[in-house]
C-alpha cells in the first residue's frame, strides 16, 4: 500500500495509530500528574502536531476542555516564532504559558511543546497542555478578580527551554518555584507533562521505523486535507446567509456594566466566516481574552452542531475564518487582565454562536446551557499541617434543552467537561466540610421540552480563614430558552454565618465575580443556573411534569403555574380533568 | 476425583466442558442458549454430554459456572426495585456521578438514568468524618424514621451508602442491622461490606449495582440449583467471578456485583492456561466474534486486573481481569465517512440480517464478507458445511459499497476492510499492552471467538507478535477457563496514611484481619487453610497523587525496615511506570489488599476432541503426514494477489505435524489463516502454533 496521492486505506490505519499515540500521552499525564484539577478533573490535553506546528490529532478523552483546541494550537505556532527549533536537541521541551500574542488561554494552562525526531530528523511535534493548580499572583489559584493586569495574576512563562536533555532546567525551576504557591503539586504536574511527550516521542520514532519518516509526515498532513474535507461537507450543511446574534456577559467585577459579544456568521456554502468584530471594547476586569480562544468556541460549537465525530485539527480550521477587532474583549492587547476568560467569556462566546445559528439549523443546536464554569477557588494555609493549600473546582448546571428532548440535569456544559472532586477526597485533602450537594429543584428554564437543573454546594471553612475566589456569570438572567421556551434560574452565592439559620436566611450574598476573605466556620454555598427551555411549556406532556413532580425535579404549585398540569397530591399522577381546566382545553 | 463440568453461558450459545481427573479425558459440547430461563439450557447441556459420553450426573464433583445474569440485568435494566439511603444532604450523588457529561460533542448521548430514582434515595442525618470521627450521631429515631419510609416504599433492595463509611462503617452497620430486621426478604447491601473503599461516588454506584442485581441473582441460582440437583448432580455450584476466580453460590447470592465480567473473565482464564501450558507465561488474548473484540492480557501467568472498570458508563470497583472491548466483529459494516475514508463498524449487521453473504437479506458490506470475497472464508462457510457462504452476494456487497465509491478494485476494496479493521484491532492491543507498559513483542497472542483465528496473523505481523497460538476449540475457550479457575477472594482496606506513620504492628493487624475473613469464607466454601495461598499488597501514590501502583508487601511480622521496603519497592514500580521516582517525596499508603485462593484439581491441557473413544493426556509426536490434511486448494488474496493455497483440515492435523504459508485451516467453529511466510506448527496440546517462516 505505497501508492502515490490519497490512500482512504491507509490514512485510517494510520489514523488509528496517531490517535493511540495522542490518548496514551494524556493517560500517561493524568496518571503521574500531582493536583486532584489534573488527577481527578482531567484539565488537561495533548496533541500531535507536524514538523511545521499544525495541529493534527488530538487526543479523544470525553473528559476535558474544548476551550483547549484553539489555544494548543496557537501556542506551538507562538512557541516556534519566538524560539529558535533548531537549537534544540532530543529530550528538549519547551514551555509557554501566556495568552500575549497567542498562547494559552490563562497563565495556568502551561503548554509543554516537544519536538520529536528520528534519527536527527525532525518528524513531528508533541505538546500538552494542563492546568495548573496555582501560578502565583494576587490571590491562591491564580484566577482572582479585582485585578486590571496580567501581571497581577501571576507568572508569565514566555517560551522558555523547561528540560534540557531529559531534565527539568534547575534555574528556570528555581524561578518559578519561587513565584507558586503549591511547589510540589506544581513539580509533580510538570515532571507529568514531560512524561506525557516521552511517551508520544516514542511511539512516533517507533512508527517513523516502521513505516519511514516520509510515511508519518504525509499522513500527518493527509489527515489535516482529511478533515478539511469533512469540515466542508460539514458546512455545506448551514443554508448560505448572514445570521447574527448577541448576549451580554454581566460585569467584569469592577463595574456592573453589560459587556455585549457580538457575532456575525456569514455562510458561504463550504466555507464560513465567524465576524466578532462589533463586540465590546476589552474590560478593565480579567474577562478578556485573545484571538485563540474565540476560535476554540466556533471550532467546538460547529462540531458539535454539524458533525460530533469530525476529527477536530488545522485541517478543519481552514474553511473558517475567525475575525476579531484589535482592543475589543476578544482581542485584548498586553497586558489587559485575562485570567478568567476561559471560565465566563467562552462560554458566552458558544451562547451567541449558537444563538445566532438558531434560526437556520434550529435541530441541530441547543437552548443556552447553564453559561458559566461557576469556578470556586479556595485557598490558605490548612491549619492541620501549616502547607499552602489551594482548592480548585468548576461546577456543572443544566443542559439547555433540544428541539426533540429535555437538557440533562447537572451536568458540565460546553467548553469544560471536567470532573467534579469526590466529597471524600476534598475533606481528605483540604480544611473543607462539605454540607450538601445536590441539585436545584425548580431552576430548570420550562418549556415543551425543559432545561436541566442546575447544582449547588456547600462548603464550610475549617480552622481557619481562607482566601475565596468566585467566578460566574448568568447571576441576573438565567440562561435563555428557544422558541418560546422559558429562561432558567441564574446562579447565586451565598457566604452563611455559623449563627445564620440553615435555611441560609441571614446569608450574605457575594456579587458573582469576587476574590474575598471568608472567616473560618462560615459555609460558602454556590448555585449554578439551569438550562433554557425549548417550546411552550403548557404544552409539555403532563405526564412528564407529574413525573418531574414526583421526583422533586419541580414543585406542585410551579407544575401548574408554569406547566398549565395539575398533578394529585395523593398519586403523584397527572389530575387530566383539573390539567384540562388550567389548559383551557 | 469425579469429574469437573464448566458451564459457560453465553448470549447464543451455552458451552460446556467436561474434565475427568482420574482418565484426564477433556470433552466439549455446546447447546443453544435459553435467555428466559439460563438453567433450562444449562439442564440440555448437561443432558448431552451424558448422553454423548455417558456420564452419569452423579459423577460430577465440582460444578463451575460463568454466567451472565447479572450483567444482562444491569444492561436491560430489569433488576430490583431499590432504594438507597445516604447521608443527608447527598441524595443526588448518584445522579450527579461525578458531573461530566459522556460526550464532549454530542449533546444527545446522555447520561445513564440513576439505578435509584430521585424519590427513592433516602436522607437520613448522620455524619462521619474522613478521619473515622463522628460529627453528627445516627439517632435511634432517624433509624426508625428512614425504616418506616423504607417499609412505605415497598422496594425489593436497598443499597446504603454514608459519607466515609470506610474510615468508620459504625452508622451503616446500625443501620444496616435495623433495616434487615424491618424489611424481611428485602435485600440490604452497606457500602462498607461491598467495597470499603474511598470516594463516595464509585463505592454508591457499585453498592447500588450489587442491591440491584441482588434480587434477581438469588432467584436464578436457587433455580439452578434446584434444575441440576434435578439433573442428578450432587455437586457444589461454584460462580466465576470477574476476577477470574471462582466463588461458592451463597458468596454470589451475597455479592453478585462480582459476576459482572464472569464470562469473559472466563475466557480470559481459558486463554491464559493455554498459553501456560504450551510454555508461554505472557500473552495476549484476543476473542473476535460477530460483534466485538475483547482483548486482555497475562504478564508473567497472572491476567491483568482493573479496579476502574465501567459497565454502560456506571463505575464499578472490584477487581476485575482487564478487558478491553472494541466494536469490531465479522458482522462489522464498512462504509465511507464524509471525508472519504474507509471506515468499519462499529455498526454491526449482527445475526438478524447478518453479513451479505449469509443470503438473509444482509447488503452491507461487512468483514465476513471481506473475508469471503479474498478466500480466506470458503463457500462451505462455518459449521461445517451447515451454513454456507454466497460469494457473490460477499462481492456485490463489497462492490456496490467500498468498491465502487473510492474507484478501486473489488480485492482490493476487500483487503482494506480487513486493513481498516485490524488497525482498530492494534489500537486495542496497545490499550492493554503498550499503554500499561508492556512491549508486546515480549508475549504471544492467543486467537479464538469465531473470527480470531482469521485475523490474528496480520495483528501479530503488525505488533511485531512473534508467535500466535490458536486453541484446539477456539470456540469453547470459556468453558475450558472454568475448568481451570481456581477458587478466589479479594479483601481490601482503606488506609489513606503516609507509609511513615504507619507502624509494622499496625501493617501485620490489617492484614491478619483481612487474612481472617479470607480463610473463613474459603472454609465456608469447602477449602481447608492448607490449599489456600494468601497473597499481600498495597496500594500506594505520593502524597498528593490521584492514582495508586500496587506493590506487594510479603511479610508475616513486619518490622520498621519491611515497611520501609514497601516504599522503596513504590519507588521503583513508579519508576518503571513514569519513567520517574522522586525519592523525597512521601509515599502514601492508599489500601491494603489480600488476594486468597484455593487451588483446584485442573485438567492438564492435552484434549483429545475428535477421538472421544481414545483418551490420551500427551500425543505422541508424528510429524511429517499433514498432507493426509489437505482437503483441498482454493484461489486466496494476500496483499492484493492470488495465491493458490491449500486448505488444512483442523480436525486431521495430528502433533509434529508442520507447513508453510499460504494455507488455511478449516474447523467446525473457526478458520485461521496462515500467512505467505509464516510457518504453522502442531503442538503436543493440539494447538496450531503460528511463527515466522
Amino acid at each position: 500500500m505505497t501508492r502515490p496521492g490519497f490512500d482512504p486505506i491507509t490514512l485510517e490505519v494510520m489514523r488509528n495509530g496517531f490517535y493511540s499515540i495522542a490518548d496514551e500521552m494524556v493517560a500517561a499525564l493524568i496518571r503521574a500528574s500531582y493536583s486532584t484539577n489534573i488527577k481527578d478533573r482531567r484539565d488537561t490535553s495533548g496533541a500531535i502536531y507536524t514538523g511545521k506546528g499544525e495541529v493534527v490529532v488530538v487526543a479523544q478523552s470525553e473528559i476535558g476542555t474544548p476551550v483547549h483546541l484553539g489555544t494548543m494550537h496557537s501556542a506551538v505556532l507562538t512557541a516556534m516564532e519566538q524560539y529558535p527549533f533548531e537549537e534544540l536537541e532530543p529530550g528538549d521541551a519547551l514551555a509557554l504559558n501566556t495568552p500575549y500574542p497567542a498562547g494559552p488561554g490563562h497563565l495556568n494552562d502551561l503548554a509543554l511543546i516537544s519536538p520529536i525526531y528520528h534519527e536527527g530528523e525532525l518528524i513531528a511535534i508533541a505538546a500538552n497542555q494542563a492546568h495548573h493548580v496555582d501560578m502565583g499572583g494576587f490571590a491562591p489559584g491564580s484566577m482572582p478578580f479585582g485585578v486590571t493586569e496580567i501581571f497581577q495574576e501571576g507568572l508569565q512563562i514566555p517560551t522558555v527551554r523547561l528540560f534540557r536533555k531529559g531534565e527539568l532546567v534547575r534555574d528556570l525551576w528555581a524561578v518559578i518555584s519561587q513565584n507558586v504557591r503549591p511547589q510540589k503539586e506544581v513539580r509533580g504536574d510538570l515532571l507529568a507533562q514531560y512524561a506525557a511527550n516521552n511517551v508520544a516521542e516514542r511511539r512516533l520514532s517507533g512508527l517513523a521505523s516502521r513505516y519511514g519518516v516520509e510515511v508519518v509526515r504525509r499522513y500527518l498532513g493527509e489527515m489535516l486535507d482529511y478533515s478539511e474535507r469533512r469540515m466542508r461537507a460539514a458546512l455545506a450543511q448551514i443554508p448560505r446567509g448572514v445570521y447574527t446574534f448577541e448576549d451580554v456577559v454581566e460585569g467584569d467585577g469592577i463595574t456592573e456594566d453589560a459587556i455585549t459579544i457580538r457575532v456575525e456568521l456569514r455562510a458561504n456554502g463550504d466555507s464560513l466566516v465567524a465576524d466578532s468584530t462589533a463586540t465590546d471594547d476589552a474590560c478593565q476586569g480579567p474577562l478578556n481574552c485573545r484571538w485563540p480562544s474565540v476560535a476554540a468556541c466556533v471550532y467546538y460549537v460547529l462540531k458539535a452542531c454539524l458533525d460530533p465525530e469530525l476529527p477536530p485539527n488545522a485541517g478543519a480550521y481552514r474553511p473558517i475564518d475567525v475575525q476579531v477587532r484589535d482592543g475589543s474583549l476578544l482581542s485584548a492587547q498586553y497586558p489587559t487582565a485575562v485570567c478568567n476568560a476561559n471560565i465566563i467569556t467562552t462560554q458566552r462566546i458558544t451562547d451567541v454562536l449558537l444563538g445566532a445559528l438558531a434560526e437556520v439549523i434550529p435541530e441541530r443546536v441547543i437552548a443556552a446551557c447553564s453559561g458559566t464554569m461557576n469556578l470556586l477557588n479556595i485557598g490558605g494555609i490548612d491549619p492541620r499541617n501549616g502547607i499552602y493549600y489551594n482548592f480548585v473546582e468548576t461546577y456543572a448546571g443544566g443542559q439547555g434543552a433540544m428541539f426533540d428532548s429535555d437538557g440533562m440535569d447537572a451536568v458540565q456544559n460546553h467548553m469544560t467537561n471536567t470532573r467534579n472532586a469526590p466529597v471524600e477526597a476534598i475533606e481528605l485533602a483540604y480544611p473543607l466540610l462539605v454540607e450538601s450537594y445536590g441539585v436545584v429543584p425548580d431552576s430548570e428554564g420550562a418549556g415543551k421540552h425543559r432545561g436541566g437543573v442546575g447544582i449547588q454546594r456547600s462548603l464550610r471553612v475549617m480552622g481557619r480563614s481562607a482566601t475565596l475566589t468566585l467566578s460566574s456569570d448568568r447571576e441576573r438572567i438565567g440562561p435563555w430558552g428557544l422558541f418560546g421556551g422559558e429562561d432558567a434560574s441564574p446562579s447565586a452565592c451565598y457566604v452563611r454565618a455559623p449563627e445564620d439559620g440553615a435555611d441560609g436566611a441571614e446569608a450574605r450574598r457575594l456579587p458573582c465575580k469576587i476574590t474575598t476573605s471568608v472567616p473560618e466556620g462560615h459555609t460558602i454555598v454556590t448555585r449554578t443556573p439551569g438550562g433554557g427551555g425549548w417550546g411552550d411549556a403548557r404544552e409539555r406532556e403532563p405526564r412528564e411534569v407529574a413525573r418531574d413532580v414526583r421526583e422533586g425535579y419541580i414543585t406542585a404549585e410551579r407544575a401548574r403555574e408554569v406547566y398549565a398540569t395539575v398533578v394529585d397530591e395523593r398519586t403523584g399522577e397527572v389530575d387530566w380533568v383539573g390539567t384540562a381546566g388550567v389548559r383551557g382545553a | 476425583m469425579g469429574f469437573r463440568l464448566g458451564v459457560d453461558v453465553g448470549g447464543t450459545f451455552t458451552d460446556l466442558a467436561l474434565y475427568d481427573a482420574d482418565s484426564g479425558r477433556l470433552e466439549f459440547a455446546k447447546t443453544p442458549s435459553t435467555p428466559e430461563n439460563q438453567a433450562v439450557g444449562v439442564a440440555e447441556g448437561i443432558g448431552e454430554l451424558a448422553r454423548r459420553y455417558g456420564v452419569a450426573a452423579e459423577q460430577v464433583e465440582f460444578f463451575i459456572h460463568g454466567t451472565t445474569v447479572a450483567t444482562n440485568t444491569l444492561l436491560e435494566r430489569k433488576g430490583a426495585s431499590m432504594a438507597l439511603v445516604v447521608t443527608a444532604g447527598f441524595r443526588d450523588v448518584l445522579q450527579i456521578g461525578r458531573q461530566e457529561r459522556p460526550s464532549l460533542y454530542d449533546w444527545r448521548i446522555r447520561r445513564p438514568e440513576p439505578l435509584a430514582p430521585r424519590r427513592l434515595r433516602f436522607e437520613v442525618r448522620e455524619r462521619v468524618l474522613y478521619t473515622g470521627e463522628v460529627l453528627t450521631p445516627l439517632a435511634d429515631a432517624e433509624i426508625e424514621r428512614v425504616a418506616a419510609e423504607l417499609a412505605m416504599a415497598d422496594v425489593d433492595a436497598v443499597a446504603v451508602c454514608l459519607l466515609h463509611s470506610y474510615a468508620n462503617p459504625e452508622h451503616e452497620r446500625a443501620l444496616g442491622e435495623a433495616l434487615r430486621r424491618s424489611l424481611p426478604g428485602v435485600t440490604v447491601a452497606l457500602s462498607h461490606e461491598v467495597l470499603p473503599e474511598f470516594k463516595e461516588y464509585e463505592r454508591m454506584s457499585t453498592t447500588a449495582i450489587n442491591a440491584y442485581v441482588a434480587p434477581v441473582m438469588e432467584r436464578y441460582l436457587r433455580r439452578l440449583e434446584r434444575t441440576i440437583s434435578d439433573e442428578g448432580l450432587r455437586s457444589e455450584l461454584y460462580i466465576m467471578q470477574s476476577n477470574g476466580g471462582t466463588m461458592g453460590v451463597e458468596t454470589a447470592i451475597e455479592r453478585p456485583v462480582h459476576t459482572i465480567m464472569s464470562g469473559p473473565a472466563a475466557g480470559v482464564i481459558g486463554a491464559a492456561a493455554i498459553a501456560r501450558q504450551a510454555g508461554e507465561s505472557n500473552a495476549i488474548s484476543i476473542d473476535m466474534g460477530g460483534t466485538s473484540f475483547d482483548v486482555s492480557l497475562c504478564y508473567e501467568g497472572e491476567v491483568r486486573q482493573t479496579q476502574e472498570s465501567e459497565i454502560e458508563r456506571l463505575p464499578i470497583r472490584v477487581p476485575m481481569v482487564d478487558v478491553h472491548t472494541l466494536g469490531a466483529g465479522g458482522g462489522s459494516i464498512a462504509w465511507i465517512d464524509a471525508g472519504g475514508a474507509l471506515r468499519v463498524g462499529p455498526q454491526s449487521a449482527g445475526a438478524a440480517p447478518g453479513p451479505a453473504c449469509y443470503g438473509s437479506g444482509g447488503t452491507e458490506a461487512t468483514v465476513t464478507d471481506a473475508n469471503v470475497v479474498l478466500g480466506r472464508l470458503g463457500e462451505s462457510g462455518l459449521l461445517g458445511g451447515a451454513m454456507p457462504l454466497d460469494v457473490d452476494l460477499a462481492r456485490k456487497a463489497v462492490r456496490e459499497r467500498v468498491a465502487e465509491p473510492l474507484g478501486i478494485g473489488v480485492e482490493e476494496a476487500a483487503e482494506g476492510i480487513v486493513q481498516v479493521v485490524n488497525a482498530s484491532m492494534v489500537k486495542g492491543i496497545r490499550v492493554v499492552s503498550v499503554s500499561k507498559g508492556y512491549d508486546p513483542r515480549d508475549f504471544c497472542l492467543v486467537a479464538f471467538g469465531g473470527a480470531g483465528p482469521l485475523h490474528v496473523s496480520e495483528l501479530a505481523e503488525e505488533m511485531d507478535i512473534p508467535r500466535v497460538l490458536v486453541p484446539v476449540a477456539p470456540g469453547v475457550t470459556s468453558a475450558l477457563g472454568l475448568l481451570v479457575s481456581d477458587l478466589r477472594h479479594d479483601f481490601a482496606r482503606t488506609v489513606l496514611r503516609p507509609g511513615s506513620d504507619i507502624t509494622p504492628a499496625e501493617l501485620t493487624r490489617w492484614f491478619e484481619g483481612m487474612e481472617g475473613q479470607a480463610l473463613e469464607q474459603m472454609a465456608r466454601e469447602g477449602a481447608s487453610r492448607e490449599r489456600v495461598t494468601l497473597a499481600r499488597t498495597v496500594d500506594a501514590r505520593y502524597v498528593g497523587q490521584g492514582y495508586e501502583l500496587q506493590v506487594a508487601a510479603a511479610s508475616e511480622e513486619f518490622t520498621r525496615g519491611d515497611v520501609d521496603e514497601i516504599t522503596v519497592r513504590f519507588h521503583e514500580a513508579h519508576e518503571r511506570s513514569y519513567g520517574y521516582a522522586i525519592r523525597d517525596n512521601a509515599v502514601e499508603v492508599v489500601n491494603v489488599r489480600v488476594t486468597a485462593v484455593a487451588a483446584m484439581p485442573r485438567p492438564e491441557l492435552a484434549p483429545d476432541v475428535e477421538a472421544a473413544d481414545t483418551p490420551i493426556l500427551a500425543f505422541p509426536h508424528q510429524g511429517g503426514r499433514e498432507l493426509a490434511a489437505v482437503t483441498g486448494t482454493r484461489r486466496v488474496y494476500f496483499r492484493n494477489e492470488a495465491v493458490e493455497t491449500r486448505v488444512y483440515d483442523r480436525g486431521r492435523l495430528a502433533p509434529g505435524d508442520t507447513f508453510g504459508g499460504p494455507a488455511i485451516v478449516e474447523q467446525l467453529d473457526s478458520t485461521t489463516v496462515v500467512w505467505p511466510g509464516q510457518r504453522a506448527s502442531v503442538d503436543g496440546a493440539l494447538n496450531l502454533v503460528l511463527t515466522r517462516g
